[in-house]
């Protein structure tokens, strides 16, 4: 076997994957999102020289850049860290061919460098290298200077891939990684020490010395070897299996218990979302959700009716549902593996959609507490959460359930939720516009005419009136459901 | 062919398999049975060199297979769909097989025509990723890709679990066929006593990563032995 003819099953691999081949919008969603941050690099990289000259007014661009470039290798090695994965599962169709394993290894490695994430470097800094450092120092000047970066980014490409694997999902390594950053961050922010000035006469002996692109190619070789060997010694089966001996602690959380069948499911989902790689992904998204006010509400007035004042009650909306909107966007899929074991339990789908419901008010209640302190910025901050999570538990809640039964999608739940598009239908991408422009269209009208104390309390009732009234809708959904379950249960065996 | 010596597999201290010798002679087909967690497909995953060992060795034709690679020319296996390239169909996979086997064109016809009433017509063909096949028509593609460029030995992990009734049976007669005409060594494990009395000469009974017996005899004497251990 070829190196070719190994890329060119990885291609149809891909293309014809479950996630992208049988979504059409999953795949144009990341398309575009693939154009918009290259468009970034591109637009970054045109008007590096323009920026540093002129907006930042520094002469001395190229020394400048020098003393910068090694925080550009450190946010290299941050996204490269968490977007790279050495795709290791691939081992175990090929192991037992006779393809010596060394070679399936280069094969993996060599692969994982196709990547858009290596063209960065060169994308954004040719046009500076060309205006600035050719055009005051020589082609090859330029050439030296933009080669030594380029090898060193490809060379943090090897390195990432290694400490990922080692650092695996390890809570412990992420700390360590953070406590580096912010030191090193920090200590150039105030001025302690800068890491930028110490390796800045290497980059700037570039422009006039090969020995630093030399070192460059040495380090590259060096990194990619070592990583070879690091794989070559983890390529067994048992090493991609990391499931076997995991730890399994007991998680019950005692107060559903008394809500029967309905607890018993809930129950089941909070152990499913802590046992599986993606769910624990959203959950931590939820709570990192929680801080998302701390970018508006220092700056906000709301002593003033106006703009402001509207406004909170998108953040509060979003607070005290972040648990609702992240992971509840997937809501039926989240259970696609396993969704006829619902269907066929004596009242299954009605303890289902109870069971869900009883989590997300549990989860929401905890987020709305947690969200509770934000009032220091503001009293009125109290009262829109307190509608705004009183709307989300009454309406919310079963606006979302609603709109999860639109062609729901099966997804995977035990791969990691970076880059996976898994589940991802029509539905998901349009369900926050209901769940955000509803509640406006009730509120506005009131707080435009009689202040908006009037629009949080019409939301607010029409909210309680939604939780008064919870078994009801609670039935009229689990009609609805019932009618579809054939055509959802297909959807998840992938009949479709 | 197959030389273990003092082989060992420990999870965490768990020894889930312990073997302190075993040879299995050239073109003999060797069953393996034990209840679920004997290490069957342990052993099998042990010799392909697909897991490490805790201790000790295993060679085929004299090399060790933790060293060198050459016995994989001569090895085949199949022991779950993991080995297959569920996003190809299986023509597409075959002929990917056909390239890493260095095998031509005619050898892929000869070897489809060796499967053609094992496949029944619902395999070569189809215009259906392996992903969406159903698991006996995985089976197949699995079990006929282990016999990819004439291997003298290969390695099936429960061959007959999940195939129809007259697959088993031309499975059967398929190894009947290459061991008599190609003298190829086999190592099956599986569930089904009377299949694997059938087709083996000699018998491997694991208990919890024991050897606890090593049965050969008449098929008749074989399947009494296993009998008696398995109703017990």
């Amino acid at each position: 076997m070829t190196f070719f003819q190994f890329i060119n099953l990885q291609l149809k691999s891909k293309l014809r994957s479950v996630s992208l081949g049988r979504d059409l919008i999953a795949a144009i969603f990341l398309l575009i999102i693939i154009l918009f941050i290259l468009g970034y690099v591109v637009l970054i990289s045109v008007s590096l020289p323009f920026i540093i000259r002129s907006f930042l007014e520094v002469e001395d661009a190229i020394g400048f850049l020098n003393g910068y470039i090694v925080f550009f290798f450190a946010t290299e090695f941050l996204y490269r860290f968490f977007l790279q994965k050495l795709p290791v599962a691939e081992l175990q169709h090929y192991l037992h061919l006779p393809i010596p394993r060394w070679k399936i290894v280069h094969f993996l490695l060599q692969r994982s460098f196709i990547s858009l994430l290596n063209l960065v470097a060169i994308i954004l800094l040719v046009p500076f290298s060309i205006i600035e450092v050719a055009g005051s120092h020589g082609a090859s000047s330029a050439f030296s200077w933009l080669g030594t970066i380029v090898l060193i980014s490809w060379s943090v490409h090897w390195i990432a891939l290694v400490f990922k694997r080692g650092i695996g999902d390890r809570m412990i390594g992420y700390l360590i990684m953070l406590a580096v950053y912010l030191f090193s961050f920090g200590a150039q922010y105030y001025g302690w020490y800068s890491i930028g000035e110490v390796v800045k006469p290497f980059f700037d002996m570039a422009i006039s010395s090969p020995i630093p692109i030399a070192m460059a190619l040495i380090l590259l070789a060096v990194s990619y070897y070592g990583a070879y060997q690091y794989y070559r010694k983890r390529a067994y089966e048992e090493d991609i299996e990391t499931k076997r001996g995991n730890f399994v602690e007991n998680s019950q959380i005692d107060f559903l218990s008394r809500f029967g069948t309905a607890g018993a499911f809930a129950d089941m989902e909070w152990k499913l979302i802590l046992r599986h790689k993606k769910s624990r992904s959203y959950l931590y998204i939820s709570a990192l959700f929680l801080l998302y006010a701390l970018l508006f509400y220092p700056t906000l007035d709301f002593t003033e009716p106006g703009f402001d004042q509207h406004f909170t009650l998108f953040i509060g909306l979003f607070i005290t549902g972040s648990f609702l909107y992240n992971y509840g966007q997937f809501n039926l899929s989240w259970n696609s593996a396993n969704f006829d074991y619902y269907l066929i339990q004596k009242n299954g789908i009605e303890s289902y959609i109870q069971g869900k419901a009883i989590l997300f008010i549990a989860i929401s209640l905890i987020c709305y507490l947690i969200s509770l302190p934000y009032a220091f910025y503001g009293l009125p901050i109290l009262f829109v959460h307190t509608a705004a999570f009183i709307f989300n538990m009454g309406v919310g809640i079963h606006l979302l359930t609603i709109i999860s039964f639109w062609k729901p999608k099966p997804m995977d739940i035990n791969k990691s939720a970076m880059f996976n598009y898994e589940g991802l239908g029509a539905a998901q991408f349009l369900m926050i516009i209901p769940m955000l422009a509803i509640p406006y269209i009730i509120y506005l009208p009131f707080a435009l005419t009689m202040g908006y104390e009037a629009g949080l309390a019409v939301l607010a009732i029409i909210g309680l009136v939604g939780i008064v009234f919870f078994r009801k809708i609670t039935t009229f959904l689990v009609d609805q459901l019932y009618k579809n379950r054939h055509e959802i249960s297909a959807s998840f065996r992938q009949e479709l | 062919m197959i030389t273990i010596e003092s082989l060992k597999k420990a999870y965490d201290g768990t020894v889930v398999l312990d073997i302190p010798e075993l040879t299995i002679p050239q073109t003999q087909c060797f069953g393996l049975v034990g209840n679920n967690g004997a290490g069957k497909t342990t052993l099998l995953r042990l010799i392909l060199d697909l897991i490490r060992a805790s201790a000790g060795e295993v060679h085929i034709e004299g090399e060790n297979v933790t060293k060198g690679e050459n016995w994989k020319k001569i090895t085949g296996a199949y022991l779950d769909d993991h080995m297959l390239l569920g996003y190809l169909t299986p023509d597409e996979y075959f002929e990917v097989l056909r390239k890493v086997h260095k095998m031509s064109l005619d050898d892929l016809k000869l070897h489809n025509e060796r499967f053609e009433s094992f496949f029944n017509d619902e395999i070569i063909g189809q215009k259906k990723y392996i992903r969406d096949l159903s698991k006996g028509n995985k089976k197949r593609v699995g079990i006929s890709a282990a016999f990819f460029g004439n291997p003298q030995l290969v390695l099936l992990d429960e061959p007959f679990e999940s195939l129809d009734p007259s697959s088993q049976i031309r499975l059967k007669k398929i190894v009947e066929k290459e061991k008599k005409e190609k003298n190829t060594t086999f190592l099956i494990s599986s569930h089904d006593l009377d299949h694997v009395t059938d087709v083996c000469e000699r018998i491997v009974l694991l208990e919890k990563g024991l050897i606890i017996q090593d049965i050969t005899g008449t098929r008749e004497e074989k399947f009494a032995a296993l009998n008696v251990y398995f109703s017990g």
